[in-house]
């Protein structure tokens, strides 16, 4: 079963200290096919975790329409967070808890009994089976990524989103990081939109995007 | 059909539908680790503080205040009194047996009572037999003075005699007087009458009698009492009898004019507004909390959100939020209210008769009921942002949008207007109190807008570190904005609970006449007091005062007669036809204030000073020269001055007291009247040293004065009690104030330190920061104090302000000292950690 998305005319803008406003957004349309993995580069500041935020219904629209279909019926993007996996530049571990339990977080949400168990194999999948007790803040950022990675795949989402996953991290790690979240994503058949300023990283896509003056045109 | 059930009808549906239960479960699970990990103390501390305050309340409040109501009403032995000082009319005997369902009738003779050569005039009260209808008559049949209460009065032919008229007369037990002709036997000594202290503490000698024992006509009362029980809801009947009839004095329960009366309306008064205080320095401590903690939960919440949870799942788990918070402060504050309660109702129940603990389970629910809409009121903004904010914006912390950052700084002033409309019952003090405020947060934002903006110029431009401080506090206005309000606030609120919680316990120290002993010696001579001294050594006592005076006749003002002078007869006349006490004092009494003249000590001319009462009703002028015989020796001085009695020190005042160091008849016969304070062994062995010495007139005004000390004790504890929950919430509310800017600045710390700044420069930075934060509250706080505390003394308290500005400003600085110094030693610490992992913490 084929989960797509369909943006049409996205509009957004933001207001700007002296009162003038900005447009981040300008009528976009996209359409990302069921499993299909795209890119979305562009420019500090032009707007593309923007995109991203109102793709998953992370931030409301002001204006177009963002909506996902499924077996012939639509729904508006806040409706599908349950379906999604969101991966943050900032991770946004919570740092009451400990790798294990961030990573069982979203699993324990849906109320899955054996939680703690899966958490574990995502974070094993990740490289991190000795590291699961840790509390995330004695983690360093790319172990923190992996974690915030597992946690957006433990619940195998019919669509992944990124942000800058490894705009944090060394190169080494970045390659690390991002083939684990490519082959967890492939492994569940996710989408994947992926937020980069890498156009290494953007070329492994199926498709990628500049996002440019609140326009996406195709990349090459 | 949601997506959610859509796919899980999926036959490889990967997901499970999420249910409010699981979210709930995680939920809880996450505020409990934060619970764990101390994010809430601050929160769960000030809660449980208003809890227990509000369940003490509830529990022992009703109890205290029937049993203080009660006892202090009880001063009264009625209901109500009524009093004439001419003869009753008809009608005011017709309301009385109307509206009483038990009544007494008594009338008062200033009458001389004679035993062979022995004369003295005394107060002579004739009861009925209905007399007394509350409370006892303490009587002694000894002269061991054991007491022994009576439901009545004297019987026919009896009279009873205060020990010291006995003294005076030189009359024993058994022994018979004439009164008028007619034999009266003295059938037992007048200790004290329930209706006793609304005729005070003064020298003049009492006796009873049964109006029966009284032939009709012979004697002229001064005064007619009567004593009425009653319903309650008599007050706009009673209002409406003492306008319409002339002449009538009433003393009622219901017009609240007992005795103390004013001093519990004073400390009722003061409990109110430390009642809201308490709910004001909670609100204020739970809405500083709610900007700093509030920060995890918002957190989680987000985190939650972005993982897939719904947002209508979000009021079960602000519920469930509230439910936890609650119930965790409200378990240890019931345990405390209810061990408190059962000890203090414990004690009381040694000390006092008549206590009782009053369950009343619709108070303790509204209590709890109260607590609980404060605490969610001060959660609501945080919530409904979390239910209209962008998911984005709420995970990256980023600032709220303007109306709800409003709507977060109002709910608390919204809250708080709705529980003075709902809980007031003196809208003058809950309006003072607020404008006070509202005056202080008005002059927080000038002076702080005035310093921040201006000080810049004031500066020498040399003074680099401090024009950064400045700066930086500029740029960071609105954030500390909050932390100097809140501040102003706690001080205001803290020097006004100082100020008043001394001044009411001061004030009711003075009912507890510390300077007035137990026992009352209204006439001893050299031997006597001898005596006495060696008596209250052996039981350890202490003589409170020892006034010397020679007993004086007063035969001529102005050379004219007592007798031919053409003045109104009066009491004060008539007493004056028997001797009084002169005393002499160089310096003026501390116990007396002039209305007139001047305390003249000049060898020149022997000056006098007299009581203001007889100086009006005798139409004395200063200037006046008043004779005297002493031990048949003729004294004579002029009136240099007029004085009153000015409570607070001796009850002990003269009529006339000469303005010289020297006894005014070097050679005559020196007498003391004063009191001793005795404990229980001494006060029941005092009737031994009365028998050795039967003509010292004393009367012991134990029962008396225990029963007024007690009440005010018990008012003073209480006063105090409640001050323990203002001085916690007070410190709880500077700790908050300083977290507040602690956790806001770590990161700022973090960064000035990743600069290059040294930490000595850090260090001064913070100095600076800190005392600009703390004086300038401190500083407003004393002038917002300053402009209404003496409106707010007169309004509330019946009382004027006495302090001085400067002593509260050294109290308001030691208090901005305090929190400063609290505040850059916590924030020192930060400087010495590595700017990294404070970066790392401030995110």
């Amino acid at each position: 079963m084929a989960l797509s998305l369909e943006v049409s005319d996205l509009t957004h803008t933001i207001q700007l200290h002296n009162g003038t406003q900005l447009p981040l957004i300008n009528a976009l349309s996209l359409r990302v096919e069921a499993a299909e993995h795209i890119a979305i580069v562009g420019a500090s500041g032009c707007g593309k975790s923007t995109l991203l935020s109102l793709l998953a219904g992370l931030q409301a629209t002001q204006s177009g329409h963002v909506c996902y279909r499924f077996e012939n019926q639509t729904f508006k993007a806040s409706e599908i967070l349950s379906q999604c996996g969101f991966v943050f530049q900032q991770f946004h571990l919570l740092p009451e808890l400990n790798a294990l339990d961030n990573v069982a977080l979203p699993l324990q949400l849906r109320g899955h009994k054996d939680a703690t168990m899966q958490a574990a194999h995502w974070l094993t999948q990740m490289g991190l089976a000795k590291r699961q007790r840790q509390g995330v803040t004695q983690l360093s950022g790319g172990e923190q990524q992996r974690v915030a990675i597992a946690r957006a795949l433990c619940v195998q989402p019919r669509i992944l989103f990124a942000d800058e996953p490894t705009g944090n991290l060394d190169e080494t790690t970045a390659e690390q990081v991002i083939t684990l979240m490519l082959a967890g994503a492939r492994q569940s058949g996710a989408s994947l939109i992926l937020v980069t300023h890498d156009m290494a990283l953007a070329r492994r896509m199926d498709r990628a995007y500049r996002l440019s003056h609140g326009r996406l045109t195709p990349c090459h | 059909m949601s997506l959610a059930q859509t796919m899980t009808s999926d036959p490889v549906a990967r997901h499970q539908a999420m249910s409010p239960i699981h979210a709930l479960r995680v939920f809880n699970s996450l505020l409990w680790r934060q619970i764990l990990q101390g994010k809430y103390w601050l929160t769960l501390a000030a809660l449980c503080v208003l809890f227990v305050y509000l369940l003490l309340s509830s529990l022992l409040g009703q109890g205290v205040e029937r049993f203080l109501v009660q006892n202090l009403q009880s001063t009264l032995g009625a209901d109500t009194q009524v009093t004439v000082r001419r003869p009753w009319q008809q009608a005011e005997l017709d309301w009385i047996t109307t509206h009483a369902t038990k009544s007494s009738l008594q009338s008062q003779y200033r009458v001389t009572l004679s035993n062979h050569a022995q004369h003295q005039s005394a107060i002579l009260k004739a009861v009925d037999s209905s007399y007394p209808i509350q409370g006892d008559i303490h009587i002694s049949d000894s002269h061991g003075l054991d007491a022994r209460l009576m439901q009545q009065g004297p019987g026919l032919g009896e009279i009873w005699l205060e020990p010291r008229l006995a003294a005076a007369l030189a009359l024993e037990l058994g022994d018979t007087l004439e009164l008028n002709g007619a034999p009266l036997r003295v059938s037992a000594l007048l200790l004290l009458e329930p209706d006793r202290i609304l005729e005070g503490l003064g020298s003049d000698m009492r006796a009873m009698v049964s109006q029966l024992s009284l032939s009709d006509g012979e004697l002229t009362p001064h005064l007619n009492r009567s004593l009425m029980l009653h319903d309650t809801g008599l007050s706009a009947a009673i209002r409406q009898f003492q306008s319409s009839a002339p002449g009538v004095q009433v003393i009622s329960k219901s017009l609240n004019n007992y005795p103390l009366a004013k001093v519990w309306e004073r400390v009722q008064n003061f409990l109110g507004l430390l009642s809201l205080l308490i709910v004001l320095l909670t609100v204020l401590i739970l809405w500083l909390c709610s900007q700093v903690q509030i920060q995890p939960l918002k957190k989680s919440v987000s985190v939650l959100l972005a993982c897939g949870m719904e947002r209508r799942m979000l009021p079960a788990l602000a519920i469930s939020a509230g439910a936890i918070i609650l119930i965790l402060s409200l378990i240890p504050a019931l345990l405390l209210a209810l061990l408190a309660s059962y000890g203090v109702s414990h004690l009381a129940q040694y000390y006092v008769d008549g206590f009782t603990l009053y369950w009343h389970w619709q108070d303790l629910l509204g209590a709890v009921a109260l607590a609980t809409a404060v605490y969610f009121f001060i959660a609501l903004p945080m919530w409904l942002v979390l239910l209209r904010g962008d998911i984005r914006l709420l995970i990256e912390q980023c600032t709220e949008k303007t109306h709800m950052r409003w709507f977060a700084i109002l709910s608390p002033v919204g809250l708080l207007v709705a529980l003075i409309l709902i809980y007031t019952d003196n809208w003058l003090l809950s309006g003072m109190l607020l404008g006070g405020l509202g005056l202080c947060v008005v002059l927080v934002l000038f002076v702080t807008w005035l310093v921040l903006k201006f000080s810049g110029y004031l500066m020498p431009k040399r003074w680099v570190l401090a024009h950064f401080s400045m700066l930086l506090l500029r740029k960071r206005m609105l954030v500390k904005l909050v932390q100097i309000t809140a501040l102003g606030l706690s001080v205001t609120l803290l020097l006004l609970c100082i100020n008043m919680g001394r001044d009411v316990t001061n004030m009711l120290e003075l009912y507890l006449y510390q300077n007035q002993g137990n026992v009352f010696v209204s006439r001893a001579n050299e031997e006597q007091k001898t005596a006495l001294e060696a008596f209250v050594d052996r039981y350890q006592g202490s003589i409170k005062e020892m006034q010397p005076f020679q007993l004086a006749q007063v035969t001529h003002f102005n050379d004219i007669a007592l007798s031919e002078r053409g003045v109104q007869p009066s009491d004060t006349q008539r007493r004056l036809e028997q001797p009084v006490n002169l005393h002499w004092h160089a310096e003026m009494p501390e116990n007396i204030r002039l209305t007139e003249g001047s305390w003249d000590t000049s060898p020149s001319q022997a000056g006098v000073s007299v009581d203001h009462e007889v100086f009006i009703e005798l139409a004395l002028s200063l200037g006046d020269t008043v004779h005297f015989d002493v031990a048949g020796e003729r004294v004579s001085a002029t009136i240099n001055s007029v004085h009153q009695f000015k409570p607070g020190g001796s009850s002990v005042t003269f009529w006339f007291v000469l303005q010289q160091s020297r006894t005014p008849l070097l050679n005559g016969p020196v007498y003391h009247m004063g009191s001793i304070e005795l404990n229980a062994a001494g006060t029941s062995a005092i009737g031994g040293l009365w028998r050795e010495h039967p003509q010292l007139r004393l009367v012991t005004l134990d029962a008396l004065l225990g029963k007024i000390r007690s009440q005010v004790r018990a008012l003073i504890a209480l006063v105090m009690s409640y001050s323990v929950f203002i001085a916690l919430l007070s410190n709880l509310l500077m700790v908050a104030a300083i977290r507040t800017h602690m956790e806001k600045d770590q990161t700022r710390n973090g960064l000035l330190l990743s600069f290059g700044l040294s930490q000595n420069q850090g260090f001064r930075i913070l100095l600076i920061e800190w005392l600009t934060v703390t004086l300038i509250p401190t500083l407003c706080a004393v002038a917002a104090i300053y402009s209404f505390v003496d409106a707010f003394y007169q309004q509330n308290l019946a009382m004027s302000y006495q302090g001085s500005v400067l002593m509260m400003l050294v109290e308001a600085l030691s208090i901005a000292l305090a929190i400063a110094a609290s505040g850059i030693l916590l924030s020192r610490k930060q400087l010495c950690r590595s700017p990294i992992g404070l970066l790392k913490e401030g995110q």
